[in-house]
């Protein structure tokens, strides 16, 4: 079968690898109908999570079940699913408090052995170990292109809210505009927020999200920390939520929040350290929420919900479809950020 | 009248001051019953916060309303009330939202010129203003000694326990067996801990803890990670403590807290900062929550009702019982370790 593989920083290809098969009672056989790029992909394209030649890349996927195992008791060959990005156990001290991501077996699909080895699902197949765990059914009103979503991004950006605990009226900054913050604007909006500021400087994502509801704040033309404060009678954001993964987008997310506020760093963030005065920080009665991996296996029915009521469309942030074979072209122009989210089609 | 002034660091005396008076109609003047010394004096004893010659001292106290200002809806003369040690303008975006001790006309009872020039409660009379905000009605039949620490420590620990989130069947860690902490440890087994362990290093701390019903850990004699780690499958405790204010106790509270759990910062900090390491907070999905000066107003009322109710009994932490004139012999034992609590008697 055909899939995408890391080749070296920089650069991936579509090959030919031999195809998965069943190997415990638990396992079921996804065939992808459509997958994506996302930007944590690219923490293995610029090589800051590194990869050997030949592993294969993609964790957003859905499709439909081709063969199951003899314990897998929820779904059966035909059934429409979304896959987990990340496998968890689904039963030990953590899956059980809804942080599936702390699951002590947690593996990850498409980083490679040193991320826990289990298949990319950029392409046709993908084995899913424990799958009554792993896999959602999709409804029938919502088509893979949108099912797709609840697998990563969405329950991700869901998560952040929860984490930024947002109350009624409250007003939320999100720093980075892209898919995640994107929807980051949204769920805010539909959990009451009275108003969201969406910080970036690429004018397309500016864009998408005040198509959002949000107010665009371009942090290349103003500075931030006032256009929030003017926003909120001088006090500063209820709740700021990071989505980028970087030490200068959290300082901007711990500038603009206001005193009794909290800071979600929901972006993954690189080899960076804060230095955090301890004093100010405590007297201003801050609340830092790092959130880790996102668990996905407690939201992602929440997020799926959402989009078969239609509360929110993911489509809006689709700005490629493209042939799994034009995967290589995906990733270039998603690293120049001229992509806001590809979707690849085996 | 009697009062406690700040004489020099390491001093101070009990001299005869003017009588408060009523300043604004919003004033109420307390004969004070009982007063004590905390914690958070020995920062003006030490030298620690400034504080000029003559200032009055102080800011927990309980006593009788002896005067009123026209304004003032909810006191009247002859009522027994605790008063808050954070005084409050009741009315300001913050104060609305129960975020008090982030006022924007914040002041503190006998701290000196930074707290707002306001007179302290080791005295025999004390000036509160904005009384309907700032005292609480003592229950008819509690004493003094069981009111007293409800405008400060008592709280401050409730407040510790109850913003970190603690869940049924939770191991919950408090670091420092002070008077916070003795609080802490109270509030953290009314939030429904199934286990909570004291961890400091001086023995008698620890036994005080002990009664109450926590496990103690001596962390003069055992490595904590090892020995929170041990009552917690290896895993950790779900919610940390910190009631001590030091840049130690907070990298031990980073060290001995859960995968995935929380950390309440209540302990006060001077000046210290520390290193945040993003990637690791990040991959271990820490929730680090610093309290700040606790706001009182929003929460005294619980605590009251669970001093009331017997679930939280502050007389055990009281070491030392003393007139009002023998307060410089109360400081030194304080200063100097040798109490636990010291309450005065006007």
């Amino acid at each position: 079968m055909r899939a995408v593989v890391f080749e070296d920083i920089g650069s991936v290809r579509v090959v030919d690898v031999p195809e998965p098969s069943l190997e415990d009672p638990h396992d079921a056989m996804v065939r992808v109908t459509v997958g994506a790029v996302c930007g944590s992909d690219l923490h293995a394209y610029h090589g800051t999570l590194p990869m050997d030649p030949g592993e294969r890349l993609g964790h957003e996927a859905a499709g439909v079940v081709e063969q199951v195992g003899a314990a897998v008791s929820a779904f059966e060959p035909g059934d429409r699913v979304v896959i987990a990005f990340g496998n968890a156990c689904g039963t030990c001290f953590f899956c059980r408090r809804g942080q599936s991501s702390l699951c002590a077996s947690f593996r990850n699909h498409g980083f490679g052995a040193a991320a826990g080895g289990l298949d990319g699902m950029q392409a046709e197949r993908v084995l899913v170990p424990n799958a009554d765990a792993n896999l959602l059914a999709v409804p029938d009103n919502v088509d893979d292109d949108r099912a797709v979503f609840a697998g990563d991004v969405l329950p991700t950006a869901l998560y952040g809210v929860q984490l930024a605990r947002v109350e009624p009226g409250d007003t939320v900054a999100v720093i980075g505009a892209g898919p995640v913050g994107y929807f980051v604007a949204r769920l805010a909006l539909l959990r009451g927020a009275g108003r969201v500021l969406a910080l970036d400087l690429n004018p397309e994502r500016l864009r998408l999200a005040a198509e959002a509801g949000a107010l665009p704040v371009d942090v290349g033309a103003s500075d931030p920390k006032q256009q929030v404060k003017e926003a909120t009678d001088g006090r500063g954001a209820d709740a700021a939520v990071e989505a980028v993964g970087s030490l200068a987008a959290l300082q901007s997310a711990a500038q603009v929040v206001r005193r009794g506020g909290t800071v979600v760093g929901l972006g993954v963030p690189g080899d960076e350290t804060l230095e955090l005065p301890l004093r100010r920080t405590w007297n201003r009665a801050i609340t830092y929420r790092f959130a880790g991996v996102c668990p996905v296996h407690g939201l992602w029915d929440d997020a799926m919900r959402a989009i078969a009521e239609g509360r929110l469309d993911p489509l809006n942030v689709v700005s490629h479809r493209m042939p799994l074979e034009d995967a290589p072209k995906a990733y270039e122009l998603f690293d120049r950020r001229e992509a806001t989210k590809i979707l690849l089609y085996p | 009248m009697r009062a406690v002034v700040y004489e020099d660091i390491h001093k101070v005396r009990v001299d005869d001051v003017a009588d408060p008076r009523i300043l604004d109609p919003h004033d109420a003047i307390i004969r004070v019953t009982t007063a004590a010394i905390c914690g958070s004096d020995l920062h003006f004893y030490n030298g620690k916060a400034p504080m000029s010659p003559g200032d009055g001292i102080g800011h927990e106290g309980v006593g009788v309303v002896e005067a009123v200002g026209p304004e003032v809806e909810r006191f009247r003369t002859g009522d027994r009330v605790v008063m808050a040690f954070d005084i409050a303008c009741g009315h300001c975006w913050f104060c609305l939202h129960g975020q008090t001790s982030l006022c924007e006309d914040f002041r503190n009872l006998g701290a000196g010129p930074f707290g707002g020039g306001l007179g302290g409660t080791q005295a025999e009379l004390c000036r509160v203003p904005f009384a309907d905000t700032n005292l609480l009605a003592i229950p008819q039949g509690m004493d003094d000694e069981r009111a007293v620490f409800v405008g400060d420590i008592l709280t401050t620990g409730y407040y510790g326990a109850a913003i970190a989130g603690i869940q049924p069947r939770d191991t919950v860690a408090v670091i420092g067996a002070g008077p916070v902490g003795f609080f802490a440890v109270q509030a953290a087994m009314l939030h429904g801990a199934k286990e909570v362990l004291a961890l400091d290093f001086e023995a008698d701390r620890l036994a005080v803890a002990e009664k109450l019903g926590a496990v103690p850990v001596n962390v003069g004699e055992r490595n904590a990670q090892m020995a929170v780690c041990q009552r917690t499958e290896g895993r950790g405790a779900d919610v940390v403590i910190e009631a001590v204010g030091h840049p130690s106790a907070y990298e031990s509270a980073v060290e001995i807290v859960r995968r995935g759990g929380t950390i309440s910062v209540v302990g006060m900090y001077v000046s210290e900062q520390v290193t945040i390491p993003l990637g690791i907070y990040w991959t271990r999905m820490l929730d680090i929550r610093f309290a700040g000066l606790c706001p009182i107003h929003a929460w005294w009322d619980k605590a009251m009702a669970a001093v009331s109710a017997g679930k939280i009994d502050p007389l055990p932490i009281i070491s030392h019982r003393m007139s009002l004139d023998d307060a410089p012999k109360g400081y030194e034992l304080f200063d100097a370790r040798q109490a636990t609590k010291v309450v005065l008697k006007p």
